[in-house]
């Protein structure tokens, strides 16, 4: 079974909107090593399947990172550590470790 | 029409009614029968579609172009160009280079896409009514952005040194196309910085309002009318977008016009948009009538122009 986190990005649209589409690139520019264990996905709100994402999340604001189902940042790009520290906080143990040689290498 | 009645009302004053700007963009190649690509490459297309949309939607004023990718592709950003959008950046300069390793140089009329929109311009300002036409430029921490890429958020918490030398060198940008359009005749100059909406008060008071004296001096210089325009939920640098110097903001549909109302007015400032361009225009989960006919009440008649968000 999958242990992959998973992280879902919710836009506007990435490709119309500047501030989604840093708010995306925060998560699909994380080094590889930290990035095979996440599936990450962008839904905008332009279709059916972005806003029933939207609406189940019970978000609030555009754009805004979900990691394993817990809205954590509401219209503010992370800095990469940020990031990082939120995912460890809700990782499996094989992706702590991962994490902490990224940060540690900072 | 009415060209006063817009600034007028960006200017914080009273009006005897909400002046109205659709931010028509890349609609105008819709209106026209043309693909977005193709429109934004030519200046005969770009005035043949705003006055067209001008005349359509009965305007107070439009924007020549809505498309904050011009300044970055102009010094070689790479791009994707999409029929229905405007075009995205794709590559960042200096997102593994210094400015001085990547020779990135301030764009002028002359370089890059610049030639095609002051050619537009020139047509449109040869023939337009009794409207406002605003120049929009793209905003220091958004072109950062594209040129340094995801890295900048980090960067002005952790690396300001490099941080505020990739701001100062967006500030020296934004206020050369500031010229651009005052050259234009633009009566209207918005700096539009939507990524600035994603950053913490502290880091827009510190690198995105001084990154904005410069242009804002230029359009102010020549008599003009500036605004800054912010996306997204605002809200908690909204106070500093207040202090930033223009005479008004313009907000998305993400923020309260009550606070976004009364904040402009203990200012004195001109304010507009709100309207719901994604849940009303868009995807019509609001009524668009019951959404404008809301916007309006509350937006008032000091300084609210009726736009959408």
């Amino acid at each position: 079974m999958s242990e992959k986190m998973v992280v879902d990005i919710l836009t506007l649209d990435s490709v119309q909107c500047a501030a989604c589409q840093y708010m995306l690139e925060a998560v699909s520019a994380l080094p590889e090593n930290v990035r095979q264990h996440i599936e990450f996905k962008e839904w905008n709100i332009k279709g059916a399947e972005g806003i029933n994402k939207f609406l189940g999340y019970k978000a609030r604001v555009l754009p805004t990172i979900v990691i394993n189902g817990d809205i954590v940042f509401e219209s503010i790009i992370p800095m990469y550590e940020e990031l990082l520290d939120a995912l460890a906080a809700r990782a499996p143990e094989v992706l702590k470790t991962e994490i902490a040689k990224v940060r540690d290498a900072i | 029409m009415g060209k006063q009645l817009l600034i007028d009302a960006y200017r914080g004053k009273k009006t005897p009614q909400a002046p109205w700007l659709p931010y028509a963009g890349v609609h105008c190649a819709y209106l026209i029968g043309e693909k977005s690509d193709v429109y934004l490459q030519n200046p005969d297309l770009i005035a043949k579609g705003v006055l067209y949309a001008a005349e359509r939607y009965k305007v107070d004023g439009l924007p020549l172009v809505f498309d904050l990718n011009v300044e970055a592709m102009s010094m070689g950003c790479e791009a994707r160009w999409y029929p229905d959008n405007p075009p995205a950046v794709t590559g960042h300069p200096l997102a593994d280079k210094t400015l001085a390793e990547a020779n990135l140089r301030v764009p002028t009329a002359k370089d890059g896409r610049w030639p095609v929109i002051v050619e537009a311009g020139r047509q449109v300002m040869e023939k337009k009514g009794d409207w406002a036409l605003l120049g929009l430029l793209c905003g220091p921490l958004t072109l950062a952005s594209h040129l340094r890429g995801v890295k900048i958020f980090t960067d002005v918490v952790k690396n300001k040194p490099l941080a505020r030398e990739i701001l100062e060198f967006s500030s020296k940008v934004c206020a050369e196309s500031a010229r651009i359009y005052r050259d234009i005749g633009c009566e209207i100059i918005g700096i539009v910085d939507p990524v600035a909406s994603q950053i913490r008060a502290e880091t827009f008071r510190e690198f995105v309002t001084p990154a904005c004296q410069e242009a804002i001096s230029v359009i102010h210089d020549a008599g003009r009318t500036s605004s800054f325009f912010i996306c997204g939920d605002a809200t908690k640098s909204l106070e500093e977008v207040c202090k930033i110097g223009t005479h008004g903001f313009a907000i998305d549909e993400q923020l309260n016009i009550n606070y976004v109302r009364d904040l402009a007015l203990k200012y004195g400032l001109g304010f507009g948009g709100n309207l719901k361009l994604t849940l009303a225009l868009f995807l019509g989960i609001v009524d668009p009538r019951e959404d404008a006919i809301v916007s309006l009440a509350a937006g008032g008649l000091t300084g609210y122009t009726f736009a959408p968000g």
